[in-house]
């Protein structure tokens, strides 16, 4: 239980997108809805963990001058291929991120957790890095999708992308109180604003503790 | 001529790169906090991204179209920025060491500053034809550039103020994103 | 000079894999991807047209640029996608005509705009006062709703300009 805890607070202290500001453009961008961030958020952690064990795989026999451009060619190659599958396979995603898809390429997170973790750990450790990560990015996407679709459109709902069957739908603000700007991009500054300043917040609790200590 | 010179307006306040499509957040909460490594970062930016559209819009319908190979565009347009950085990178540092040395660990980065990558696939996907490629290519940093520039000056007035410790840094900036955001949508129906 | 060429090859070589791996998602998800697209438009196209059974994508000369796509639905007439520039963001409208000069459909397809004005152009009332007319007459734009309306009839005239090289 206590892990698990452990795990959470590193979550907040930690956090990719709200406390090292990596992968914001797509945060900002996409999280108008859970379904985006859902879809978004999984397309992450597939790249971002076959990106980290193939480049654990290959990292003894990288040469180092040309290391970058090697893992660009490879996070490039899955961006592509995922972008392929989701138009083919799940045309309302491909519809809803559009082209965010193709920008997972330039996520600083995948480029980051390449550079500063998969080439120097096995692959064991760096898929459970990918996986890791990729699921506080979800999790952090969701988080801001459900507060701004909530008090824009008044609903949390979550639909399948492959059937385009909803899977759940539930009214939570009547029309009268919903405030339209959070769809908008001043409502995603916003958001996104908040949601820093309460990590900041838990990280400044924690330093202060620490250093009580 | 006219539909350039809308093209042009529309894309540097209307459509504004980083305040109504979020790209080029990182360097923006990166570099924005002196005004003159902004600019510098804005021009780096704008130098970048029309040559790599040059290059990559021509790869594209000179090689990848009649081979069929549409779906390597993102490969080999991400690799044409990265060379295209690294030259800048050489460039830069024989003839303004200042400017090398202001922008730091952010020139690399323009590689995979969202802005860049975004203007050469959407130079494809609008179907631009060379003369609109070479205008959007421009516009789009250019409203990149100011906003930077914009924020910049009111981050320099933000570090001097007292802010409360939660909103030091990077969420009051975002704050200051959001208004900037709500200001620029008064620009619209301006062409 | 030895370095590089072997960095290089090194490079060549990933980039090589690469495009193996892609050509072969490729080849998988092409032909769903193709029929997907027909398929969208296709529900939208037997509105205008219900009686036809055989849609087709021609080529056509358009000036303005914003024609994206024409159908011919044989025999009865042509479908013509246009997408303009509105208030906030792009408006896609699909036209139809029949081969007399006559407007007999008009389906907003895409249209992300201020609910309860710029969405005016979207509604049943706007599109009825389209259809049905020859393509000699003046539109109206919606008061209220003037720059998403004008952009909208600005498409319209297009599309129209298009539906005369054709017939």
């Amino acid at each position: 239980m206590k892990a698990f805890g452990h795990f959470l607070l590193s979550l907040l202290k930690e956090n990719p997108v709200f406390g090292l500001y990596l992968g914001i453009c797509s945060t900002l961008a996409i999280t108008t809805s859970l379904d985006n961030a859902i879809g978004m958020g999984v397309s992450v952690i597939i790249i971002l963990t076959i990106s980290n064990i193939m480049i654990s795989s290959i990292r003894k026999i990288t040469p180092n001058e040309i290391r970058i451009p090697v893992y660009i060619v490879v996070i490039a190659t899955l961006t592509k291929a995922i972008e392929l599958l989701i138009r083919a396979y799940a045309p309302a995603i491909d519809v809803a991120l559009g082209v965010f898809i193709p920008l997972i390429v330039v996520n600083c997170i995948i480029l980051g957790r390449a550079e500063a973790f998969a080439s120097k750990n096995t692959v064991w450790k760096s898929t459970l890095d990918g996986l890791t990560m990729g699921l506080a990015y979800t999790l952090s996407l969701a988080a801001m999708s459900i507060i701004r679709q909530v008090l824009a459109d008044g609903i949390l709902s979550l639909s399948n992308p492959f059937t385009n069957s909803i899977v759940f739908k539930i009214n939570l603000i009547p029309a009268e109180y919903r405030i339209a700007i959070f769809k908008e991009p001043i409502g995603a500054f916003l958001t996104f604003a908040f949601l820093a300043a309460g990590v900041a917040a838990v990280q400044n609790a924690h330093a202060k503790k620490d250093g009580v200590k | 001529m006219a539909g350039l010179i809308t093209l042009f307006i529309s894309n540097v306040v209307i459509s504004n790169v980083v305040l109504t499509k979020f790209l080029g957040m990182c360097p923006l909460l990166g570099v924005s906090r002196k005004s003159s490594s902004a600019v510098g970062m804005g021009l780096a930016v704008i130098f970048v991204i029309v040559g790599s559209s040059i290059f990559t819009w021509t790869l594209y319908y000179t090689v990848l179209v009649p081979l069929g190979l549409q779906y390597m565009d993102l490969i080999t347009f991400i690799l044409v920025i990265a060379a295209f950085v690294q030259f800048v990178e050489l460039f830069l540092k024989k003839y303004s060491p200042s400017l090398y040395k202001a922008l730091g660990i952010y020139l690399p980065l323009i590689t995979t500053n969202c802005v860049v990558l975004y203007v050469t696939l959407d130079n494809i996907i609008q179907g631009f034809d060379f003369v609109e490629m070479l205008v959007y290519s421009f516009a789009v940093p250019t409203g990149f550039m100011l906003v930077l520039y914009i924020f910049s000056t009111i981050r320099e007035r933000l570090d001097q103020s007292t802010v409360p410790a939660a909103f030091k840094g990077n969420p009051i900036a975002l704050i200051v994103a959001a208004l900037m955001a709500a200001i620029f949508t008064s620009f619209v129906g301006l062409v | 000079m030895k370095k590089i060429i072997s960095l290089t090859l090194f490079l060549a070589l990933c980039s090589a894999l690469a495009g193996a791996v892609l050509a072969g998602v490729n080849s998988i998800t092409a032909p769903i991807i193709e029929e997907q697209k027909i398929a969208a438009v296709k529900a939208s196209l037997q509105k205008i047209f219900p009686t036809a059974d055989e849609f087709k994508e021609i080529t056509f000369e358009d000036e303005s640029g914003f024609v994206k796509n024409v159908y011919e639905a044989t025999g009865e007439g042509y479908a013509i996608k246009v997408s303009i520039q509105g208030y906030k963001d792009i408006i896609t409208i699909l036209v139809g005509f029949d081969l007399h000069d006559k407007i007999v459909g008009f389906e907003v397809t895409a249209l992300n705009d201020t609910p309860g004005i710029g969405t005016k152009v979207g509604e049943p009332e706007f599109a009825n006062s389209i259809i049905g007319k020859p393509i000699t007459t003046k539109l109206d734009t919606i008061s209220g709703a003037t720059i998403s309306s004008s952009a909208a009839i600005r498409g319209i005239d297009a599309a129209i300009a298009v539906y005369q090289s054709l017939n």
